[in-house]
């Protein structure tokens, strides 16, 4: 029963622990698909949701998109649309490159030294 | 389902939003928007147009309390605790505001629950209360005082020793009523306006924290029960010793006459 509980802790800590590192890492993962063209907000919430695991529902990409812009990662503009309403295009900026390249960077180093560790604990 | 229907779902579940934001980030306006944005372009893209459709686009956007909090978050508003913090600062100020409302409301003027509609709301309402209490206090003194409106019985042997010769007017059950209703109405001033105050907090509590959905009802539930009491037997109460309107002596009027 008290193995159980410790499980259940545990498996709680790391859950909290993908939570912070998924709402961390989405921002860039936002800026990484404005990298190579640029997109409206439907467009984004659609690209991340179709991952699973990314967002925790599609309108949770609205207020990460107001925070990119509030620290001037991202513009925004507003296009006509053929089949709809306006819509509002979000782009990178050159801040917002510098921190996806920085994010890059600094992600593969630590990606793959978990990984060194996760593949020794596997191994016999 | 038509377009009139359309609109009417896509409005509540904004408003659901715009009220789970309350009157905190500033950047709400634009997170309405875009929400509405969203729900438009998934409308047109989607390839049936009926109620089941809508309905999943709504759920896909997840629920209004779920964004407001990611808003929230990316404001760097409200860590973890601090939502804790408020929502208990806010049902603090719905029962405060019952027991001594200038403590209550300006309690409510620190939790980002309300927006500041609300609060004005919440502040204008006891203050109007009082001044209906006060105003309707000082004039059925004065009435009192003046002779006008006396309590009964008990005076009226000695300020109406009406002449014999005059014909005694039946003391008018209007003014007795009258010297009810101002003492109900300036209770409900007093005691009364409070407890509106509170239980509209606590409805406009009722989606906005966890714990609105069990609290608000329940406390909503305890100060309309208190009012009903309140309106049912102080009229009862006061009744007995009633203020009471005693007619001038008919003589003055005759002797003018005359």
């Amino acid at each position: 029963m008290c193995y159980n509980a410790a499980m259940d802790e545990g498996t709680f800590a790391s859950q909290a622990l993908i939570t912070q590192m998924r709402k961390g890492a989405v921002e860039y993962c936002i800026l990484a698909l404005l990298a190579r063209q640029e997109r409206y907000g439907y467009e984004l919430a659609q690209a991340l949701s179709s991952v699973d695991g990314m967002l925790v529902s599609e309108g949770t990409v609205y207020p990460i998109l107001g925070r990119l812009k509030r620290d001037g990662l991202v513009l925004t503009e507003w296009r006509e649309s053929r089949v709809g309403p306006p819509r509002k295009y979000y782009r990178l900026t050159a801040s917002g490159s510098a921190a996806l390249r920085a994010f890059e960077s600094e992600w593969r180093v630590f990606a793959n030294a978990v990984e060194t560790f996760l593949d020794e604990g596997e191994s016999p | 389902m038509n377009e009139r229907e359309r609109r009417q779902i896509v409005d509540d579940y904004l408003r659901w939003l715009a009220e789970a934001l309350g009157d905190g980030p500033a950047a709400r306006r634009e997170l309405i928007e875009d929400v509405r944005g969203h729900i438009e372009e998934a409308w047109a893209g989607a390839p049936e147009h009926n109620r089941a459709a809508l309905l999943n686009i709504l759920e896909r956007l997840g629920e209004p309390e779920a964004l407001a909090r990611e808003e929230y978050e990316r404001l760097g508003l409200t860590p973890a605790g601090r939502e804790g913090e408020d929502e208990v600062l806010s049902w603090a100020a719905v029962v405060i505001t019952v027991v001594f409302w200038p403590l209550g409301v300006v309690l409510s003027w620190f939790s980002s629950r309300w927006s500041v509609c609300d609060k004005a709301i919440a502040t204008i309402l006891p203050v109007l209360g009082l001044l209906l209490g006060l105003t309707l206090s000082a004039a059925t003194f004065i009435a009192v005082e003046r002779g006008v409106a006396q309590p009964a019985p008990a005076t009226v042997e000695r300020t109406n020793p009406a002449p014999e010769s005059a014909p005694t007017a039946p003391a008018p059950d209007r003014g007795s009523n009258w010297g009810v209703l101002a003492t109900a109405l300036a209770f409900y001033g007093f005691l009364g306006a409070p407890l509106t105050t509170a239980a509209y907090l606590a409805l406009r509590l009722w989606r906005r924290t966890r714990s609105g959905r069990t609290l608000a009802p329940l406390l909503v539930g305890t100060f309309l029960t208190a009012m009903l009491l309140l309106v049912l037997f102080l009229p009862a109460q006061v009744a007995p010793g009633a203020v009471q309107v005693v007619p001038r002596p008919a003589s003055t009027s005759i002797q003018e006459l005359h």
